[in-house]
This record gives structure tokens, C-alpha cells and sequence, in this order.
């Protein structure tokens, strides 16, 4: 009879440890967890796929399942535009010991996410480690585009100049693009819509390529100073100083500071739409 | 037959309240490691999935307190008091549950609650009991209750190196909070009246009743131009007049209200200090 007792306890116990063991480990398995995490992201839910993601790296060790998890939360990033936060995360995960192949696609992904998180000086810091991180290893055709985005970014035209001559080259195309960078943008100065502004009203208006404003400060600053004259002239002191001065003097100030302004938008605008020619053609040529 | 079935339910319940441990401990694991990696917004949501039906006390204060501790740390101040408060008196980190709860509370403006809860402790322990009077004296100060503030200040030993300079500071609050003196904004206002921009000096924006005085007194010379030269029906004395007499209004006025400006930014001024020093010694003595 009490053999009985324990037989049944022993195989009741068996029973329902396996038992248990198992719905833990169909409950935690990766692959539920990825197919989950997975389904998050295409219903754009980007914040609780990247918590799946999380989790398999919590609970696993197997490296091919924390790469997953990594470009898995990686994407989630770059979706919710938290580029910065997806440097310092993929930033932890390059001294892991993964297969060189995939440190490299850490690398890529780090160097895109400093690039969209308009980090540009990093981004190239990032390009020049790839030779001695990576040993030997080319550089990513897609890395080698950023590198010349980001020189195109901080305004460096010789040096991107140079890496966009060295990529065509390699890409070996049968058909020549066009040479966008004999036309580089020619930027304006300043100093200089200053200097005009201060001497001859709106000047530096027209300079920096707005010549309604510049027609405008001028009628302003000219009314003022007209103002001033006859007031004065009419013996009405006080209003010839604290109106027609004044007037002067405020747009003249205003004049100033506005061409500066105006050529920094100018500056900004050429620049920005050279880049994206650039862009354009680069991407275009990585299809090819 | 019958001992069988006992037995039977006996490894049932086992097992469920096994892996129902196992996966709870998990899950704040998981918790712990997100708040580590300082995901903090992941880790609220991993706690606030967890399902608290089938949880034992002990549990449920585990997550509570986790769970209002990373709010706390995010600034979702409603949410981590609301956790904090859930806490039972018996958990380990019930004290500092309450603590932070009150502090949160203070910090929102709920000065009573969060003096009620403070009182509400029963602390064996002479630093915490020490700690509460200091919050309790930082509180008064927010209350402006000044004779509150002094029955928690002879509670100050100044010997604890926790908290010794923020309760030798909250004396100095108190003496600037009372010595400070309420200026009238009809004085103000007559001031202005008589000068312009004088109010506001006296209101104490020193900057501002200079940036009054230009403009009014500029147009008060152009009205009297307009008045001498083309006498009071003409155009030029009526636009001037009309501009002049807005501005003269106008800063009267605004001097009124720049005594309660100044008064405002004065009190923020020490409400921010009262709860730094608030805040720092609980930081250092639970920490």
C-alpha cells in the first residue's frame, strides 16, 4: 500500500514538473517572443516590439538570437526616430564577440543612426575606425555613402568631393552619371551682408538674394531719415529725433542683423539642396 | 481513493504557485534590467502588464514599489505616488515607500497629504524620525506656516553628516521666507503714477521700470511738442496724446501687477531651494 502511495507521488510529481518545464519553456521560447516582438512592429507599435526585443536579450545567450533582437530594436529605434538612443545601444554591443560579418553590420547601423541623428563629425569618426575595427574588410558600399553625406553636411566639398569620385569609380558603371560636384554650391558671406547692410541700406538684403526686403528696409530706413530732415526743419525737434532717428535707426540695426539671417537661409537652402541631389544620385547608384 | 486526490491537488497547486513565482520573479528581473540599461519608459510597462490577481502581498509590494520607484525616476509623479501609497507596512522599504510618496506629493503642490502621510509613520528610529521632522519643517515653509515650522525645527540635532547643511539652509529659508516684506501694489501704482517706471523699481524690477520709463517719457515730450506748436485740437497733439495716455495707463498697471510678479518669483524662488533640500538628504540616507 505504500509503495503504492510513493509510486504515485513519484510519477505525479514527474508529471507535472515536465509539464510545467515545458509551458515555461513554450512561454519564454525566442521564437515566441520574436514572433511577437515581430507582429508589434508591423502593427507599428514600435515601443512594445522593442520590449520584445529586449527581452530576448535578457534571456538569452545564443548570439544569432541576440543579433535578431539587436537589428529587431534597432529598427524599432530608427521608427520612433530616436536616433541618439539607438547609437548608445548598438554603441554597447560593439565590443560583443559576434562573427566579424555581423560587428560590421553593428557598425553600419551605428554610423546610419549617427547620421540621422545629424551627428556628422561622429559619423566620419565612425567611417575611418571600419579599416582597423574591421580588418581588412571594405567598407559597406552604404557606408561609404554616408561618409560623403556627412563631408557634404559640415560643408567639406574637396574631401566628399573626392570619396564620391573614388565610389563611382568602383561601382564600375557602364554609364557615367553626371558630375555633380562641378557645381558645387557657391555659399555667401556672412561678414559681407553685414559689412553692405551697414553702409547702404538693404544692400545686404540684395545680396543674400531678397530683393523685396531689401526695397522694403530701404523705403523704411529712407521715410526715417525723411521724417527726421523735415521735422526738422519745421523747428518739431523732438519728434525729428524720437520718431524719425529712432525709425532710422531701429530698421538700420534690424537691416543688419535681417541680412544676416537672410544669407545664413540661403546658405542653408543651397547647401540643402545640393545635398539631396546628391543624395539621390548616390542611392540611385547603390541600386544599380 | 480519497488520499489520492488530495495528493493529486496538493502537486497541482504546487506547481501553479511555482511557476507563478517563477515567472513573477522574471518579470522583475526583466524590470531591474531594463531600468538598468535605463529604459525606464520599458520597464513601467513590463511592471504594469504583470497581473496582480494571482500575486501574494509580498509580491504585489515588490512590484508597487518597483513600479513607483521608475516613475519616480521618469517624473510621472501621479503614478509613482499612486504606486508608492500601494505599498503594505510590512515590506521592507515601507518607510521610504512613504517618504518619497510624500516627497512627490510636496513637490506637486499637495502639501497636506503629504504632511498627513509623513505624521501618519511610526518611526523607531531617531535619524528617520529626524529626517521626517526635516520634511515636515521644509513642508511648512511651502505652507508658509511659519508657527508650524518651529516645532520641527527644535527637533534639529545638526549632528547627522545626512542632513546636517539642509537643516542649518531650511533656518535660513525660514528667516528670508519671514523677513521677506509684502509690498503694496497701490503704492506701486502711485508711484508709476508720479514717475514712470518708479512702481516697478519699487516693486523690485529694476530693469523694467527703466524699459517704462523711455518710452513714456519719449512720448510725453513728442504730446507736449504737438500741444506747444499746433495747441490741443491738432491731429498730431490728439495721436500723440492718445499714444502717450495708453503707455502712462498701461505701465500704472503693470506695476500693480509687478508687485505680484516679484512676490510670485520670489516664493518659486525658495520653493525650488525648500525641495532640493528636501529631496537630497532622502536621496542620500536611502540610497
Amino acid at each position: 500500500m505504500t509503495l503504492r502511495y510513493c509510486l504515485t507521488c513519484i510519477s505525479l510529481f514527474v508529471i507535472f514538473s515536465t509539464r510545467g518545464q515545458d509551458v515555461r519553456r513554450q512561454d519564454f521560447s525566442m521564437q515566441d517572443i520574436r514572433v511577437q516582438a515581430d507582429s508589434l512592429y508591423k502593427a507599428g507599435r514600435y515601443f512594445d516590439a522593442s520590449i520584445g526585443y529586449e527581452r530576448i536579450l535578457f534571456e538569452s545567450n545564443d548570439p544569432s538570437w541576440q543579433l535578431i533582437a539587436i537589428y529587431g530594436k534597432t529598427r524599432c529605434l530608427k521608427q520612433e526616430g530616436l536616433y541618439d538612443q539607438g547609437m548608445t545601444f548598438l554603441e554597447n554591443w560593439q565590443a560583443y564577440p559576434f562573427p566579424d560579418s555581423s560587428q560590421a553590420e553593428i557598425h553600419y547601423q551605428q554610423a546610419l543612426c549617427t547620421y540621422l541623428g545629424h551627428h556628422f563629425e561622429n559619423v566620419l569618426s565612425l567611417v575611418d575606425r571600419w579599416s582597423y575595427e574591421h580588418g581588412g574588410r571594405q567598407p559597406t558600399p552604404m557606408l561609404v555613402v554616408l561618409k560623403i553625406l556627412a563631408l557634404n553636411e559640415l560643408g567639406r566639398w574637396k574631401e566628399a568631393s573626392d570619396a564620391y569620385h573614388t565610389f563611382v569609380a568602383q561601382r564600375g558603371l557602364a554609364v557615367m552619371p553626371s558630375d555633380l560636384y562641378q557645381h558645387v554650391p557657391h555659399l555667401k558671406s556672412v561678414e559681407k551682408a553685414q559689412w553692405l547692410s551697414q553702409f547702404i541700406p538693404g544692400a545686404g538684403q540684395f545680396y543674400a538674394g531678397r530683393p523685396g526686403e531689401a526695397i522694403f528696409s530701404i523705403l523704411v530706413q529712407t521715410a526715417g531719415i525723411w521724417f527726421a530732415v523735415v521735422s526738422f526743419e519745421q523747428h518739431y525737434y523732438v519728434s525729428a529725433w524720437l520718431i524719425g532717428a529712432a525709425l532710422f535707426g531701429a530698421f538700420h540695426m534690424g537691416g543688419v542683423r535681417r541680412a544676416e539671417v537672410l544669407v545664413r537661409q540661403y546658405n542653408r537652402k543651397k547647401m540643402l539642396a545640393f545635398n539631396e541631389a546628391v543624395r539621390e544620385q548616390l542611392l540611385t547608384l547603390l541600386q544599380q | 481513493m480519497k488520499s489520492l486526490c488530495l495528493l493529486l491537488l496538493l502537486f497541482l497547486s504546487f506547481s501553479c504557485v511555482r511557476a507563478q513565482q517563477f515567472e513573477f520573479s522574471k518579470e522583475l528581473r526583466f524590470a531591474q534590467y531594463l531600468q538598468d540599461k535605463e529604459a525606464v519608459p520599458e520597464a513601467i510597462r513590463v511592471l504594469e502588464l504583470v497581473d496582480t490577481t494571482a500575486l501574494s502581498r509580498a509580491q504585489k509590494d515588490s512590484l508597487f514599489y518597483m513600479l513607483g520607484w521608475a516613475a519616480y525616476s521618469t517624473r510621472q509623479l501621479d503614478r509613482s505616488i499612486g504606486s508608492f501609497l500601494k505599498v503594505s507596512v510590512d515590506f521592507s522599504k515601507y518607510d521610504k515607500s512613504r517618504f518619497f510618496a510624500a516627497y512627490c506629493q510636496a513637490f506637486q503642490g499637495r502639501v497636506d497629504s503629504a504632511s498627513d502621510g509623513l505624521r501618519q509613520l511610526v518611526l523607531p528610529d531617531s535619524t528617520l524620525r529626524e529626517l521626517r521632522s526635516l520634511q515636515l519643517a521644509g513642508i511648512a515653509l511651502l505652507k508658509r506656516d511659519y508657527s508650524a515650522f518651529l516645532p520641527q525645527q527644535q527637533q534639529f540635532t545638526y549632528s547627522s553628516y545626512i542632513f546636517e547643511k539642509e537643516e542649518r539652509r531650511m533656518q535660513l529659508y525660514y528667516d528670508k521666507l519671514k523677513a521677506f516684506k509684502h509690498k503694496s501694489p497701490a503704492l506701486a501704482g502711485i508711484y508709476s503714477a508720479l514717475v514712470p517706471g518708479l512702481g516697478k523699481w519699487y516693486a523690485g524690477k529694476k530693469k523694467q521700470g527703466i524699459a517704462a520709463f523711455l518710452p513714456v517719457i519719449s512720448l510725453a515730450a513728442l504730446t507736449y511738442e504737438a500741444y506747444r506748436k499746433d495747441g490741443v485740437k491738432s491731429a498730431r497733439f490728439i495721436g500723440f496724446g492718445t499714444l502717450f495716455t495708453i503707455f502712462y495707463i498701461g505701465d500704472i498697471w503693470g506695476s500693480t501687477l509687478s508687485v505680484k510678479i516679484r512676490r510670485n518669483e520670489f516664493y518659486k524662488e525658495y520653493d525650488t531651494k525648500i525641495l532640493f533640500d528636501m529631496h537630497i538628504p532622502l536621496r542620500n540616507f536611502f540610497n
